[in-house]
């Protein structure tokens, strides 16, 4: 399949967390250039770059706080200064906290979730989406996941659920533009080093009684991105084996 | 229909007028007691109380910024003090993230951002245990029409506060405590100055179903349906009250 992705600038939120190194990684393998951002260690950063690389493609690194727009509006302008143009929005930003019932989370923590996921994802589309405007073209990529659907605790479902309003205004503001926005909703897929706490184990009575890989998760995002896929938009990709049916 | 409703205490937050007054009055039509706030229009809030007492029920009202989590411990208690339980929470109070996505600025999302999704939070927090020993309670969160729509700012605000609800659903449950939300769509209000309803939202004849804009009254029906005995059992939904503008 011709992804039409080769040559695109994609700029992956969190490439070292979740399901962003997998997802570049994928990306790289259709030709594409990244702008890679992490909050992690230098290393695992670079860790990522090196996977890239191997792909052939050209990249580019910047540390940034989980939520911090500013630094990537600043990493996504250097990755224009550097390739001319930034196409695809892999918005990865996540803050990994174990699950607490609602009568034990404080309104801090509550807070912290919240606006370092949700309203950082808010401005770091309003920061990004004018640069796809300008090329007429785009993808925004944004994570939810099955606590939006189910509801488990409190934060992870505001947030998730929040992501896909987000998710959904941006397809409605930005489709005369070319630009989708659409969510990758995974459930049970366990990402590279992350703790038990965050997913969801398969259960005998699941459609698929497996864990997901990272890569079925990562695949998604390609797939949205594709050229392929400009009249899909602001939809959910739920991707849990059949855990919860939208 | 006996809701079951009477002598219940229903909190309502910014029962000054639209919304919250309709509901207010139609609580208090089931023999419901009344526990209202406002952040800062008391008089408006006095007239809602006066218009709800016409039923003969109990109304107390109060200053209380919904955002500020010790101004909402302290309201909650001083109406656990006044009536012994809160039973039902209906969160209207409501700050519109209105306009696209870049004319969104900091200032706004956070006025929105508290009032729709903060405030939720912290009532939820505040008459939830009083609930819990009750083994009975029922929350009611305002989402919209925006989410089906697509609205950058309070799309995703009111789609927050769905996710919230659903969370409250799946762990209290078991207390016979439900959480749900009404989904409003089009519907005919006074606005605050810079909250006006903007040409996107259509006014007159309007090209759904139901072709007009809904009422307050239509809403609050639903919302004291969803807080009656008879609706135990509907829990972590949505309710669109939108004259058919979107299919759920």
């Amino acid at each position: 399949m011709n992804t039409g992705l080769e040559g695109k600038t994609v700029l992956v939120v969190e490439s070292v967390n979740n399901f962003g190194r997998p997802t570049a990684v994928a990306f790289a393998k259709e030709g594409a250039n990244l702008v890679l951002a992490s909050a992690q260690s230098s290393e695992d950063l670079e860790e990522t770059a090196r996977q890239v690389s191997d792909q052939g493609v050209r990249v580019i690194t910047g540390a940034c706080a989980t939520g911090n727009d500013s630094q990537l509006s600043q990493l996504a302008q250097r990755g224009v200064a550097e390739f001319g143009h930034l196409d695809v929005l892999v918005n990865n930003t996540i803050l990994a906290v174990a699950p607490q019932s609602f009568s034990d989370l404080t309104f801090n923590s509550w807070k912290q979730k919240i606006e370092t996921e949700l309203q950082g994802s808010f401005f770091i589309c309003q920061g990004i989406l004018p640069l796809m405007v300008e090329n007429n073209w785009g993808r925004v990529i944004n994570y939810s996941g099955l606590a939006a659907f189910q509801g488990s605790d409190a934060g992870s479902s505001a947030s998730e659920f929040g992501i896909i309003g987000l998710t959904r205004g941006i397809a409605r503001e930005y489709g005369k533009h070319n630009i989708t926005a659409n969510c990758i909703c995974p459930g049970g897929a366990q990402a590279p080093g992350e703790s038990a706490a965050q997913v969801y184990p398969p259960s005998e009575s699941d459609p698929m009684p497996r864990w997901g890989k990272p890569e079925e998760i990562a695949y998604l995002a390609v797939t949205i991105a594709a050229e392929d896929a400009g009249y899909l938009t602001g939809q959910c990709l739920m991707a849990n084996g059949g855990k919860y049916l939208l | 229909m006996d809701t079951g409703l009477k002598g219940k205490t229903v909190l309502i937050t910014g029962a000054t007028r639209n919304h919250g007054r309709a509901s207010a009055i139609a609580f208090a039509e089931e023999g419901a007691n009344l526990l209202l706030c406002t952040r800062s229009s008391m008089d408006m809030l006095e007239e809602t109380a006066q218009l709800a007492s016409k039923s003969g029920v109990r109304v107390v009202t109060g200053a209380c910024d919904v955002t500020d989590e010790t101004q909402v411990d302290a309201f909650v208690q001083m109406g656990l003090t006044e009536f012994g339980h809160i039973d039902v929470l209906v969160n209207n109070a409501a700050w519109r993230a209105r306009g696209d996505l870049l004319s969104i600025d900091e200032d706004l999302w956070q006025t929105a951002l508290g009032v729709n999704l903060h405030a939720p939070f912290l009532t939820s927090k505040a008459v939830l245990p009083n609930m819990v020993r009750n083994n009975w309670g029922r929350i009611i969160n305002y989402s919209g029409i925006a989410p089906f729509r697509g609205a950058s700012g309070q799309g995703t605000l009111k789609m927050a506060t769905e996710g919230l609800t659903r969370a409250i659903a799946q762990e209290y449950g078991r207390y016979n405590i439900t959480a749900n939300c009404i989904g409003p769509g089009s519907i005919a209000v006074a606005r605050t100055p810079g909250q006006e309803t903007g040409p996107d939202e259509g006014h007159g004849p309007l090209n759904i179903p139901v072709p007009r804009q809904g009422t307050v009254e239509e809403c609050s029906a639903a919302v004291v349906f969803l807080a009656s005995e008879q609706a135990s059992y509907i829990t972590g939904q949505n309710y669109l009250v939108n004259g058919g503008a979107y299919f759920h």
